[in-house]
């Protein structure tokens, strides 16, 4: 499955071809990116009505919504994207206009792992997806203990 | 049943002119409101006047609500630009994580903004994958079959609007 994403895909984040990533998976529209930071691959995190969104949590497009989010899962906000021993991290990109866009899980290996809305899944560097127009910048990191 | 000579000329006439809907009166005809001089109604089988032209035009009706109707596009115009749109929609929104992002793209707007004829062609690309057709298919119907623990996962979202259609009496 490793290889690059077709140059249309591609051509949509300007960072990726000048920085390391490869698509891990094929394409599915089965989940998100928010669904799959929390390491799951079959139904759609988002706060509209159509999307799964965790009980409790108000259904809004807000950085502190998302992070209320994956504190369900035992995620607390941290200061820095840096591989930790025994920690995981997820990554949250936000829009200049602070709508969170979407999330990125880190890899064992330093790697972080993304889906693409309804493509493929990529592993890659934070800076490969940063885009002003689509996914903004990472604004939050969050991590947990393995 | 009064046939007044259209002002400008009919380009296609046929007499399957009008479809009735299953849920329709039978009598649809004899209650309907007075027609303009640009339609014409006939029922089927009725004898065509001799200065229609040969190449009709065809004009099929909604009747969803009987107190009104308007000429719609036949299916196969109709289904060329939902395609269309939907190619389109597809191209533009494939990297999109948020359903608001993704159901707020101009072409998926237009095709709500189509209406009740387009909901066989949105159950059909259900049908074929399951994709965010659901705020389209809520907001033409007004219906939400999809049960909360079925948020999210959609297959299953999926089926349930396709179970919801077929209980409607859609076909595709």
């Amino acid at each position: 499955m490793n290889g690059k994403l077709e140059i249309y895909k591609e051509l949509k984040y300007p960072n990726l071809s000048y920085t390391e990533y490869e698509v891990t998976s094929k394409a599915t529209k089965a989940y998100n990116c928010f669904a799959w930071a929390a390491k799951e691959d079959d139904r759609w995190w988002s706060p509209e009505p159509d999307g799964f969104w965790p009980d409790g949590v108000p259904r809004e497009l807000t950085i502190e919504a998302v992070n209320q989010v994956y504190q369900t899962l035992g995620y607390e906000p941290c200061d820095n994207a840096d591989l930790e021993p025994g920690f995981e991290k997820i990554a949250i990109y936000v829009t200049s206009d602070g709508e969170p866009q979407h999330a990125a899980r880190q890899l064992p290996n330093g790697k972080w792992t993304s889906k693409l809305g309804n493509w493929e899944d990529i592993s890659h560097e934070l800076e490969g997806l940063a885009n002003q127009m689509f996914y903004g910048e990472v604004k939050q990191i969050l991590k947990r203990t393995l | 049943m009064v046939v007044t000579k259209p002002k400008r000329s009919v380009e296609e006439y046929t007499s399957n002119s009008y479809r009735l809907d299953k849920s329709s009166p039978k009598d649809w005809l004899k209650d309907s409101k007075p027609k303009s001089p640009e339609q014409i109604w006939l029922k089927s089988g009725e004898q065509a006047p001799d200065w229609l032209p040969k190449k009709p035009r065809v004009y099929r009706v909604s009747l969803a609500n009987c107190n009104y109707y308007y000429p719609l596009q036949i299916r196969e115009e109709l289904e060329k630009e939902f395609m269309k749109l939907v190619e389109e929609w597809h191209q533009e929104t494939g990297m999109m994580s948020l359903v608001s992002k993704i159901v707020m793209h101009p072409a998926y707007q237009r095709i709500i903004g189509m209406g009740q004829p387009v909901i066989p062609l949105i159950l059909r690309e259900l049908e074929r994958e399951p994709d965010h057709w659901f705020w389209a298919l809520r907001a033409i119907t007004g219906a939400n079959p999809v049960k909360p623990e079925q948020q999210g996962r959609l297959k299953q979202m999926a089926q349930a609007w396709i179970t919801w259609g077929k209980e409607h009496g859609y076909e595709w």
